[in-house]
């Protein structure tokens, strides 16, 4: 189900929240919560509900053990390790099988010992990137002590199934909203509803009107990707920078705003990336939510920088390898993921001589060295990356873009949002009587855009 | 924050609730598909039984999709839907061949009168009876069998109509166990919920609500059509242009086995043999197959003909009736053509009642031999 589906909108959400603020106890609240988000991710593939709720109780009954105060260091390393384990297992068998195989069997043909892998054709349940790291944070998180666990199953399960951060995060961690889930019985209707549709319109008009144009321009130049020239190789990666930009950033909005809408604030998740004035900058402000549990759960725990310059060096490419690699079973992710953590390690080492530098070329620097990165996570291969970076940086004559006035006044709309607008958290959401017929009217266009076309998915869907 | 921003937001939801759900319980009758196919109609929103749409001004698919109404020779469409929710007419005694195939048989972009089944039983003096199902892509006994159940047909012939574009599961079919049979009540009650939903998502209203405002919008210009791959244009050898469906084209390049297709045909009519029914194949190309070698500017080798050639070959040899129409109409279509004709819609996947009229013909001579003979 979509965000931005007839479905979600005209059906699911006024009966998920009409019945939620129906329900006065916060069990009654819980299990409304978890019952949604079920159905909400049942209507993707109903089979997958049971995968979920297999994590569910795996990560449910580490807590309950972390509880208790009889184990031993080494007994809770294992009460640890085995849900971690578990989850892994899963990701990693859902979403990277068939990549290890196929890698496999190419890097043994190009050895010299060709073997016949099979390709398992594993259907890949959305979202499960996502609420594994749920399930992972919240049994690490009980392990270091960072939080208590609940002793509440369903107050667990609305957490990991809670549907507006279900299927394309942000990862919200169980301690950022631990608070709120604990009030939920006492929280008012309508007390946050402002705010919360405030969130979400923005969100669903920073999709549909402006990611998804800019998609529509771009998805059939980049198809035939072969006859772009450069210009029209930089219009197209500009349009995908911003459109994954809004597209997500959208999504984000309008998973905060649905949270709201039941009493649940959900963290900040993009903080305006493009006016990042340097990559590590720019990686404190774009997926926050994954960023720092990268950060807490991996490159920490690798050792940070703790242990001299060259061991961070080489947390910092792990890290953002497996950052990159968590985005995608293909190799350009993980091109992409190390393009990064190059980036970062540069990052450190010239760090001084970057901030000497003007800083409105530190932000342009920064953005194109972004912009460049974006060519490996768009690419579905590295002939289409190398295809385009080859247009990037070496004259080739244009080919023409159809709709190409569209996409230039596209650009110029994201640009100036992206680079010199506040983000949502910067608002305050008290809107003037003009600005809410704005935004309402933006809402009425947006409804009637999804009424007629066919609804286009998030963009980390696929993640 | 005041609540009136989020009261304003929940009306303005609500107004397009309560919009979305009426339009979507309208009576199919009062929109009147004038300009668009009924026939896509159909496959957007299942017509009730009995029923019937009529379109005056309709035009293709091809159409449709690339916004190039200029290919379209607009005409009338009939569509109409017999008690059991086939395309049939009023049907002239018990049927004596069921027609089985794909949107060909069924007469997607055709006149009641026009579609193959009308024209044959006109020929023959006996009713055959449409039970083709476009929403059907498996190839077994059982649909073909309770249709014929259904008119009363205990034995006779089946006319199978193969198209050169591999729409059908050849899966082998199994006995139907108590679990396959639970399987398939519960994808009955699936489908016939779904023909709820479809009436709620896709109401012909809103339908064309959508294809006028996105022609308007994905016109190339403000931005680009995202289906118009779908159809591409090509150029006949007498200068004429066609939009010709994208998919024929990519069977034609790369064809299924036509091996596995004998064998799924053979196992058939074997299965239909069960149910006293006798299996005749009708081997039908798509536009790209028919007008192939007069294309102004010939990609490749003729395989899509090759393919056919090979099957019809196959079920020969395995004894299964077939009747090849590549031949007959490619013959056509050179001589439609010096005359500046096409037998197959400019706009649209399908052919026009010209094509259905050359294969009528042809087929009827074919049908009665082989039905005589079971007398």
């Amino acid at each position: 189900m979509l965000f931005n589906s007839e479905v979600f909108l005209f059906l699911f959400l006024p009966v998920a929240y009409w019945v939620f603020w129906l329900l006065r106890a916060r069990r009654q609240r819980y299990i409304w919560l978890t019952v949604t988000g079920y159905v909400f991710y049942a209507g993707w593939n109903w089979k997958f509900c049971f995968l979920m709720l297999f994590s569910t109780l795996v990560s449910y009954t580490a807590g309950r053990l972390f509880l208790l105060p009889q184990w031993t260091p080494h007994q809770r390393k294992w009460i640890l390790g085995v849900p971690v384990t578990v989850d892994l297992l899963l990701l990693g068998f859902f979403k990277y099988a068939d990549f290890t195989l196929q890698s496999v069997s190419s890097l043994m043909s190009v050895a010299g010992h060709p073997v016949n892998v099979p390709h398992l054709n594993i259907v890949l349940p959305i979202g499960i990137s996502f609420y594994t790291f749920h399930t992972i944070s919240y049994v690490v998180d009980s392990y270091r002590g960072t939080i208590t666990p609940t002793a509440d199953f369903w107050e667990f399960a609305s957490y990991v199934s809670l549907f507006s951060q279900l299927v394309a995060g942000p990862i919200v961690r169980f301690r950022q909203i631990e608070g709120d889930l604990e009030n939920i019985g006492v929280s008012k209707r309508g007390a946050l509803d402002s705010i919360g549709w405030s969130y979400f319109v923005i969100g669903l008009s920073q999709k549909l009107l402006i990611a998804d144009f800019i998609a529509a321009v771009i998805d059939p130049a980049l198809a035939n990707y072969g006859q772009l020239g450069t210009l029209t190789t930089w219009a197209c990666m500009l349009g995908y920078t911003y459109q994954l930009y809004f597209d997500f950033a959208g999504y984000s909005n309008m998973a905060v705003g649905l949270g709201y809408l039941f009493g649940i604030r959900i963290p900040q998740n993009f903080n305006t990336p493009y006016k990042a004035d340097g990559i590590a900058d720019f990686w404190r402000r774009w997926h926050i939510s994954l960023s720092s549990c990268l950060r807490d759960y991996i490159y920490i725990p690798l050792g940070g920088s703790r242990d001299g310059t060259t061991a961070t060096y080489r947390n910092l490419l792990v890290t953002m390898l497996l950052g990159g690699l968590w985005h995608g079973a293909n190799w350009t992710f993980v091109v992409w993921g190390a393009y990064h953590g190059l980036l970062l390690c540069l990052n450190r080492v010239f760090d001084d001589e970057w901030h000497r530098i003007w800083r409105p070329a530190r932000l342009i620097g920064t953005f194109l060295l972004v912009v460049i990165g974006w060519v490996f996570f768009r690419s579905k291969d590295f002939t289409m990356a190398a295809r385009l970076l080859g247009n990037m940086f070496a004259w080739a004559p244009s080919g023409s873009i159809v709709a190409s006035g569209t996409l230039a006044g596209l650009l110029a709309v994201a640009f100036a949002f992206a680079h010199f607008g506040r983000n949502t958290f910067e608002m305050n959401h008290e809107w003037s009587f003009g600005m809410r017929c704005v935004w309402v009217s933006l809402f009425a266009v947006c409804l009637l855009r999804i009424i007629t076309s066919n609804g286009s998915p998030f963009l980390y869907f696929q993640f | 924050m005041n609540r009136s921003f989020a009261n304003a937001c929940s009306a303005v939801l609500g107004i397009f609730i309560l919009a979305r759900g009426a339009v979507g319980w309208l009576p199919a009758g009062p929109w009147s598909p004038s300009g668009y196919q009924c026939g896509s109609y159909y496959l957007f929103l299942p017509l009730d039984r009995t029923h019937s749409c009529t379109a005056e001004a309709a035009f293709g698919e091809g159409a449709r999709v690339t916004h190039r109404l200029e290919f379209a020779p607009f005409r009338r469409e009939k569509f109409t839907v017999d008690e059991r929710g086939y395309r049939n007419l009023q049907a002239n005694g018990k049927p004596r061949i069921i027609l089985f195939g794909s949107s060909f048989s069924l007469g997607l972009a055709l006149n009641d009168e026009d579609t193959l089944s009308a024209q044959l039983s006109r020929q023959l003096g006996y009713t055959m009876y449409n039970a083709s199902d476009v929403l059907s892509h498996s190839l077994t006994s059982e649909p073909i069998s309770r249709a014929a159940k259904s008119v009363n047909m205990d034995r006779g012939w089946v006319l199978l109509e193969i198209l050169n574009r591999a729409p059908y599961n050849w899966a082998p079919s199994s006995p139907e166990t108590p679990r396959r049979r639970m399987q398939r009540q519960l994808t009955d009650a699936a489908a016939s919920l779904q023909s709820v939903e479809r009436r709620v998502k896709n109401p012909y209203a809103v339908t064309r609500v959508s294809v006028m405002l996105n022609m308007h919008l994905e016109n190339d210009v403000l931005l680009p059509n995202p289906e118009s791959y779908l159809f591409p244009e090509e150029v006949l050898i007498n200068g004429r242009h066609i939009l010709l469906y994208s998919d024929d084209k990519n069977f034609f390049r790369k064809p299924a086995d036509p091996g596995l297709t004998s064998e799924a045909v053979v196992r058939l009519r074997d299965d239909l043999a069960h149910h006293g029914l006798k299996l005749a194949v009708m081997l039908l190309p798509t536009g790209y197959s028919v007008y192939y070698p007069f294309l102004r500017d010939l990609p490749g080798r003729d395989t899509g003909g090759a393919y056919m050639g090979s099957l019809q070959d196959q079920l020969n040899s395995a004894g299964v009736p077939v009747y090849n129409c590549l031949p007959l109409l490619r013959d056509a279509a050179a001589s439609e053509l010096k005359q500046g004709r096409l037998i197959y819609w400019p706009d649209d996947a399908h052919w026009n009642p010209r094509g259905v009229e050359v294969v009528a013909a042809a087929l009827a001579p074919w049908l009665r031999s082989l039905t005589d003979a079971v007398q």
